[in-house]
């Protein structure tokens, strides 16, 4: 009896999943049965997890970088974007989708989410590149994988959290990241110049007059990312910080310098982009539920035990948590992975002898590229739900990209070298205090 | 909900408590739980009870923790002195500045106190199983030496560590930069805030000692560890249990203290073999800053605590200080 | 919404209508005002070297409020992320997709009423040991109703596009 109702709710929740339930219920519905039916706990502690969101860093960033993309999208910035970037690189086969994966990279690496990226950066994107004779599903694709590298590089607060999860000195992981980060930038932005070849994408000759004519229109819109880059630099602001200077320019030069942006459709875009955070986070919320309830019937631990159990090669191991780590990423958002998962794989990857500066850099950008994978990446979703394409013809479009990315990630980890290289150059290896 | 209780045919019925820590596994916090602790727990039960650690904050922070026992997630944890003062506010008391000069002032009181506080976590649904020592915090900086009151007034203190040390940092004239845990080292780092009260084993733990320059042990705040359980759980062991765990309970916690005061040294004595700079205040520097702080004692009684509660451990502590020259 | 017109169906609708502007209302005030603190915040402490404790507090209070005030309102206007894949796949099968979406509403609505009763249940049990927010001194529990009114909302809203959904498929099939 009790295994015929067991067997109907996983029909009923494998139905709603296929049906297109919303995630949010197929995970918050099925935690709560979990908790309740499994566990034999309260009811309310996944509810205790939700609440927990709001104590993740960087939380108050998400609706404000969202809202200032929202903007920007808008207006009329993408046009402006569109003249400079022709004017900067137009003489480049494919100079746009160089530009596409850096700018693309400098914004994960200062929101510390590829998918605040999608959407901040998307709205201007896009049309730029279709405009410039890319296919939508390449600049679809391009658009969603490129955020990947930004994880990577300063000041990306994935890498602060791993550094403060695993006891890693941080000075090191960013120097450690910055080797595999430009191979990832540097295999997306060829991908996107050889296509751009073939694809005759349009050239025209350079020119310093229409350069400074684009770079005078958007005089008001160029400053941000020097203002938040450098700030975040400089120590002057934090990531939140950041967000909430981002969202005040982008309100100032919208609103009252551009006037692009009528009262009334402020109004539209802050509704539309709040509408979108809910849908986002509420995921994230009810993940973080599922989370602690893995923590609580200790699956994690388990699964750890079994491997090491199992697996006596370095390679097999790397391998097999690469795939491991594809899937969690493409179930949890990378904060609450590094929370959960590190601290229950580093010992087992210490027993492999894997340098635990490497073993981070295969964590991120293996975190990252799960985002992207389908059938359940959330970076997937968010480029869906932004551009209104249907899911399943964004997987055919990321196909090419998750190639590269996953070749990248290979290389990433078999050849420890690419991370350890510059570390080992720089001689900042903050020795573990031993005492 | 409630603990789990198996039955065997073979055995004692047994008792397993899920227990949370924002402890990390493997440094000597854990590693004195588990090797002294833990021994105290399986021979004190005679077997009865076992106990499933969740190290590293899985469930969550020190709030987390106590919520999660109070619905029966948890049936136990091991808190900070911030856990403490969650499960049971009238602990901010032993945490105020200055209350405390030496680890055997501390003792003391806890020999004294300790049915005191158990009553007072009690009245909140927790049991009292162990009072231990977090460390007489140091102050951290990036930027100042603190051998002058004037540098409190220019530095920018980090606090996530409740009411008790925003008033503290504010009674220094001192500027309370509130942040997040998870923000604590990017704030650092960034230079959003340069100061911070901290014990030493945390600063490593948390790989916060390479951005600091200098190191204040100044004593100016004992912080407890307690090991607590729910009230509910305390009665579903039997007598025989809650005996043996009280009667091993003093012994324990005296081995228990005595190691991770040998680590809070250590772990200060590395950080300066590191090259962090250790700065000792004169006695007069001491006084000027402990004037400042010790307005905090009246002004937050019979906020947090009882007045009478900190009269009776003052009263404790003067007769302890004329006894010892 | 083409319900019929009975007196009672119109004061529903008229009291959702007016639930849903007042939630679109205080999703830009919390965001607004949330921008405003922010960069009140930034300026504070670049400028000032000073900082307000409460002003986190109410910023995190603010976006816990954002998240589930948007996840209502997403549910009005289906806007929940979801894996399409079989109603992608039978687009063109119209009475199979009427069918599956009617499926999708009623797990959300079910799911969504689970939600609300665990939220429930979180208040209640938490209720006791709340503690003192920044709002006015407000119990932090006080806070916390919009996670059970949100799952509210969105069943009521998901139960209400069954409702639709079969309706439209009883026409359509009576039309062909
Ligand atoms: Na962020
Ligand atoms: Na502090």
């Amino acid at each position: 009896m009790e295994n015929l109702i067991t067997i109907s709710i996983v029909i009923v929740f494998v139905a709603a999943i296929l049906a297109g339930a919303p995630l949010f219920a197929v995970i918050g519905g099925g935690t709560v049965l979990l908790f309740g039916l499994v566990a034999g706990e309260s009811i309310a502690v996944p509810v205790m997890e939700m609440c927990r969101l709001a104590n993740a860093p960087g939380f108050i960033a998400i609706p404000l970088f969202i809202f200032a993309g929202y903007l920007f999208a808008e207006s009329r910035s993408a046009d402006r974007l569109i003249r400079f970037s022709e004017a900067l690189t137009g003489w480049i086969p494919g100079g746009l989708a160089i530009v596409t994966v850096a700018a693309c990279t400098v914004f994960t690496a200062i929101t510390g989410a590829s998918g605040i990226t999608i959407l901040a950066c998307g709205g201007l994107l896009l049309p730029a590149l279709v405009n410039n004779r890319y296919s939508e599903g390449f600049s679809l694709g391009l658009i969603t994988a490129s955020g990947s590298s930004g994880v990577l590089f300063v000041p990306s607060l994935p890498i602060l959290i791993y550094g403060m999860v695993a006891g890693v000195d941080i000075t090191e992981l960013f120097i450690a990241g910055i080797l595999p980060g430009i191979l990832i930038v540097c295999l997306l932005a060829g991908f996107g110049v050889a296509c751009g070849i073939g694809r005759q994408v349009p050239t025209t000759p350079f020119s310093l007059a229409r350069l400074g004519a684009a770079l005078w229109e958007i005089k008001w819109i160029a400053p941000l990312p020097f203002v938040v880059i450098g700030g975040i630099y400089t120590g002057i602001i934090t990531v939140g910080e950041a967000a909430s200077v981002t969202a005040v320019y982008a309100l100032v030069t919208e609103c009252l310098i551009y006037r692009e942006i009528s009262a009334k459709k402020l109004v539209t875009v802050a509704i539309d982009s709040m509408v979108m955070v809910g849908a986002i986070l509420i995921v994230l919320a009810v993940a973080l539920g599922l989370t602690n309830f893995l923590v609580d019937v200790q699956v994690p631990q388990r699964l750890v035990a079994v491997v090491s159990a199992h697996v006596s090669s370095k390679i097999l191991f790397l391998l097999l948590l690469n795939i491991f780590l594809l899937i969690v990423g493409c179930l949890m958002d990378i904060f609450s992975a590094i929370v959960i998962v590190v601290p229950l794989v580093a010992p087992v990857a210490a027993t492999f002898d894997i340098d635990p500066v490497h073993l981070a850099i295969i964590f991120l950008a293996n975190l990252e590229i799960g985002y992207l994978t389908p059938p359940v990446g959330i970076n997937l979703f968010i480029s869906s739900l932004r551009f209104d394409i249907p899911i399943v013809r964004l997987y055919r479009m990321v196909i090419p990209f998750l190639a590269l990315l996953v070749a990248a990630l290979l290389l990433i980890s078999y050849f420890p070298a690419l991370s350890l290289w510059l570390v080992e150059l720089s001689g900042k290896r903050v020795p573990v205090l031993q005492f | 909900a409630g603990p789990v209780t198996i039955v065997r045919a073979d055995t004692a019925p047994k008792v397993v408590w899920k227990v949370g820590t924002l402890t990390p596994k493997g440094v000597g916090w854990a590693h004195q739980f588990e090797t002294i602790m833990m021994p105290v727990i399986q021979s004190g039960t005679s077997g009865e009870l076992k106990v499933k650690v969740y190290w590293g904050g899985l469930m969550g922070d020190d709030e987390d923790i106590v919520a999660k026992m109070r619905v029966g997630q948890l049936q136990a944890a091991g808190l900070t002195g911030q856990g403490a003062t969650i499960a049971c506010p009238e602990f901010a008391v032993v945490e105020l500045p200055f209350l405390f000069k030496s680890y055997a002032e501390v003792d003391h009181i806890r020999e004294k106190m300790w049915p005191e506080f158990d009553r007072l976590m009690q009245a909140r649904g927790f049991k009292l199983l162990a009072w231990l020592d977090q460390d007489f915090d140091q102050i951290y900086s990036v930027k100042w030496s603190f051998t002058d009151l004037a540098d409190f007034q220019k530095a920018r203190f980090m606090t996530w560590y409740g009411t008790l040390e925003e008033h503290l940092l504010k009674s220094l004239n001192a500027s309370p930069i509130p942040v997040n845990i998870p923000e604590l080292a990017p704030s650092l780092r960034q230079g959003v805030a340069d100061s911070l009260i901290a014990p030493a084993l945390w600063m490593i733990a948390t790989q916060l000692y390479p951005v600091v320059n200098y190191m204040v042990p100044l004593k100016i705040r004992y912080s407890p560890a307690v090991v607590v359980c729910t009230l509910d759980a305390w009665n579903g062991l039997s007598a025989s249990s809650r005996a043996g765990l009280a009667a091993a309970r003093p012994e324990m916690e005296k081995q228990f203290v005595a190691a991770s005061r040998k680590d809070n040294q250590k772990a200060m004595d590395a950080m300066v073999k590191y090259g962090i700079v250790r700065v000792d205040m004169t006695d007069a520097q001491v006084e000027t800053i402990r004037k400042g702080a010790v307005t905090v004692w009246d002004d937050q009684a019979d906020k947090l605590y009882s007045r009478e509660l900190l009269d009776r451990i003052l009263v404790h502590l003067d007769q302890y200080r004329s006894q010892t020259p | 919404m083409t319900l019929a017109p009975s007196r009672i169906v119109r004061v529903v609708l008229l009291f959702h209508r007016s639930l849903v502007g007042l939630e679109k209302t205080l999703l830009c005030l919390l965001l607004f005002s949330m921008i405003g603190l922010a960069f009140f915040q930034v300026v504070l402490r670049n400028f000032f070297d000073f900082g307000f404790v409460w002003l986190n507090e109410v910023l995190r209070a603010q976006v816990v409020w954002l998240v589930f005030i948007g996840a209502a309102l997403a549910a009005d206007q289906q806007r929940h992320l979801r894996i399409d894949l079989v109603s992608r796949l039978l687009r063109h099968r119209v009475v199979i997709r009427r069918l599956t979406d009617a499926f999708a509403d009623l797990f959300c609505a079910a799911a969504s009423v689970l939600l609300f009763w665990a939220a429930v249940q979180y208040i209640v049990l938490t209720r006791p040991f709340s503690p003192e927010t920044v709002f006015f001194g407000a119990p932090e529990w006080m806070l916390r109703l919009v996670i059970p009114y949100a799952f509210a909302a969105m069943a009521i809203r998901s139960a209400a596009f069954v409702v639709n959904g079969l309706r439209r498929l009883k026409r359509e099939i009576a039309v062909q």
